[in-house]
């Protein structure tokens, strides 16, 4: 057992001098009592004889290790840990800032100790020990608490909950896909993907918090995708987002689906500033600058159908399955350019239009096919391909120019084209610029990346009250 | 017993708290398309107004539809969320069962709903039996239906624009309603879903080509 040693108890206090002989040569405790008001001993008492003990002063609101002893013929049976747990308990609930002590160097099984319960090395005092080096540890008590995001995103066809701790760290993410009950459809069908979401939530609700061993307790804010995306997708997402809330009278957090792509970048590597951000999906193809977290400046977006919509258009026109992209992105590996197809939109300014190409390839596989002519698939998804590559490329790189940004980061699920990220990672180390992507499975919507978004989000208090409605359409600001 | 009870079926929200057997608060407000922004702020108000909160929920009753789709899944998301996260007991009820009990005549209930396009939701109750069961169908075959069972009957809707006689517009009795079907058994929630009553236009579509 452990007791905080009473300075009128002689009897104890003669024992342990006499029992760590070496340590009290010195100095006397009761000197040490009468003359230090800052002074206390966690004794260890083991059939009710001392063992060892832990001395240490407690100046307002720190703490000082001044002498730690555990008797040789009672080591390694964890009684130093006990005494430093007893030490713990004590300046957590005294709200001690800091403990502080000073230990030989060569004195591996302590420093490993102290290790263990968070001391740091903050610096060596030299010649401490009658010529050996004294080490000066650190153990802070007092950290920033741990935030826990728990991301929900079912803006489109994917239903997912994450749980994000401190904006980086993924503790668990479980995505439903719907993609197999659209397929039959050859694409979204809005109504379909509402009545899944609502279906799915709560199962996917609850493998998410299993998954990462927590409880809507152990939550500390709830963010949620409320727009851009299909109204009655959002709408399944927000309405659990504000209940959770509610329930738990948790802080509710609005994220825009884009911010929740770059984000995706997030979990990869720490965004760095300045950086622009291509994004590019099936309902998105946008330029951004970011000077800082949560600082959106547009710079360019589409007119028109969005990349990744092209390319689902221009797969139905190859015949290939919804969704047309990751095959078209295969079929094009294997081709060559051998098509004439124009660079849509090949102008000053930062936008994208796609529907002219997607109109050209209808009209170029139409006009063959009257001819006689049999398309060559991979030829025409290659040449459809380059064109694609070319005019985003082109845009973002002048766009590093002219606003001096050495980070790329690419964001969407269009990102997961091979064709795309290959063409900018050799654009990149040409122009020395650092260039981020996101794993695949962080590219097409997860909520990982709302969740991520989220603690930035957090940290700058944008949330909402219990009204948050979501909004099909709107602007990332 | 504390039961909450929860339909968005329609654009009005209709939720209220019973307590041993009293109905200590409700609201019934039209929020036409602002439903999604208001269903959760104001049922927070209700559990304020009732001075409990929904830890001492014990049910959790239910309307799954049929009605407006997006109406139906505000409600459901709400209980369904509620029930597991909260593990409360959970039942649901179609909005047509609320209708019919809100009313007491010994002539048949008959609960509508507009579908539009000259569709409705309906079903046919006397003395608490299902004559006939709840369905999509056309308005002027349901009163063909009805008028050849040759017994008097009573519409109750809250859809001003159906043009019909013998009507009665619908406000919920809750209490009435949560006790009638308080002891309805209860459901894994992750099971419990909206009531549509009719597939999608994709869906449909799809039949269509397929049976072509």
């Amino acid at each position: 057992m452990i007791i905080n040693l009473n300075k009128n108890d002689l009897d104890l206090i003669k024992e342990l001098t006499e029992k760590f002989p070496n340590v009290f040569l010195s100095y006397s405790i009761k000197n040490d009592f009468e003359n230090n008001p800052y002074t206390n001993y966690l004794i260890y008492l083991l059939n009710d004889k001392v063992v060892g003990f832990l001395n240490y002063y407690e100046i307002y609101e720190r703490m000082e290790i001044v002498n730690f002893n555990v008797l040789d013929q009672f080591q390694n049976k964890h009684i130093g840990s006990y005494l430093l747990d007893e030490l713990m308990k004590i300046a957590t609930s005294k709200k001690i800032k800091n403990i502080t002590l000073e230990v030989r160097i060569d004195n591996e099984k302590a420093i490993y100790l102290y290790k263990k319960y968070d001391f740091v090395e903050v610096g060596i005092r030299k010649n401490y020990y009658n010529g050996i080096d004294g080490i000066l540890m650190e153990c802070e008590m007092i950290k920033m608490d741990d935030i826990y995001i728990l991301g929900i995103e079912s803006s489109c066809d994917e239903t997912s909950f994450s749980i994000v701790k401190n904006g980086t760290i993924e503790i668990s993410t479980v995505i439903s896909s719907q993609i197999d009950i659209h397929k039959k459809f050859g694409g979204v069908v809005p109504e379909i993907a509402s009545r899944a979401h609502i279906k799915n939530i709560t199962y996917v609700l609850d493998e998410c918090l299993k998954k990462a061993n927590m409880k809507m307790d152990d939550i500390t804010a709830i963010a949620v995708t409320y727009g851009p995306g299909l109204i009655g997708s959002l709408l399944v997402g927000v309405e659990c987002a504000k209940t959770l809330a509610f329930l738990y009278n948790k802080p509710l957090i609005p994220v825009h689906h884009i911010s929740g792509h770059i984000y995706a970048n997030n979990l990869v590597k720490r965004l760095e500033f300045p950086l622009i951000a291509l994004v590019i999906s099936g309902g998105h193809t946008e330029l951004i600058l970011m000077d800082k977290d949560y600082s959106f400046k547009k710079l360019g977006g589409t007119l028109d159908d969005a990349v990744g919509e092209c390319y689902d258009k221009v797969g139905r026109v190859i015949g290939v399955e919804y969704p047309g992209g990751p095959v078209i992105d295969k079929l094009a590996s294997l081709g060559k350019h051998t098509y004439d197809l124009p660079i849509p939109l090949d102008d000053d300014s930062y936008n994208f239009s796609f529907s002219g190409l997607k109109s050209a390839v209808i009209n170029l596989a139409h006009n063959e096919e009257q001819r006689g002519n049999k398309i060559n698939k991979e030829n025409l998804a290659c040449s459809f391909q380059d064109v694609v590559i070319k005019v985003l490329t082109k845009k973002t790189m002048r766009a590093l120019k002219e606003y001096n940004v050495n980070n790329l980061i690419l964001a969407g699920g269009v990102a997961a084209n091979h064709g795309i990220r290959e063409k900018f990672k050799e654009l990149c180390e040409e122009n020395n610029i650092n260039y981020t992507f996101p794993s695949i499975k962080y590219s097409t919507d997860n909520a990982a990346m709302i969740a991520s978004s989220g603690y930035y989000a957090y940290l700058d208090n944008r949330f909402s009250d219990l009204t948050l409605n979501p909004i099909s359409s709107v602007e990332l600001k | 017993m504390n039961y909450f009870y929860i339909d968005t079926s329609s654009s009005y929200l209709y939720s209220g708290i019973i307590s041993n057997n009293k109905l200590i608060s409700e609201v019934k407000i039209n929020f036409g398309s602002e439903l999604s922004k208001y269903t959760v702020s104001e049922i927070q108000k209700l559990f304020k107004d009732a001075n409990i909160s929904p830890k001492d929920i014990d049910k959790i009753i239910v309307v799954s539809g049929p009605g407006s789709f997006t109406g139906i899944r505000i409600g459901m998301t709400f209980a369904k969320i509620f029930a597991y996260s909260m593990n409360k007991e959970i039942t649901e009820i179609t909005s047509l069962d609320a209708m019919a009990k809100s009313i007491n005549s010994k002539k048949i209930i008959v609960p509508l709903i507009d579908a539009r396009r000259g569709y409705v939701y309906a079903e046919a109750i006397k003395n608490d039996k299902t004559i006939i069961e709840p369905q999509y169908m056309k308005l002027e075959d349901l009163i063909d239906k009805l008028n050849n069972l040759n017994e008097e009957y009573i519409f109750i809707t809250n859809d001003k624009q159906i043009k019909i006689e013998n009507v009665i517009r619908y406000n919920p009795d809750i209490l009435n309603i949560v006790l009638s079907y308080a002891s309805k058994k209860s459901i894994n929630p992750h099971l419990i879903e909206p009531t549509y009553l009719k597939l999608t236009e994709a869906e449909e579509n799809l039949g269509t080509n397929n049976d072509n």
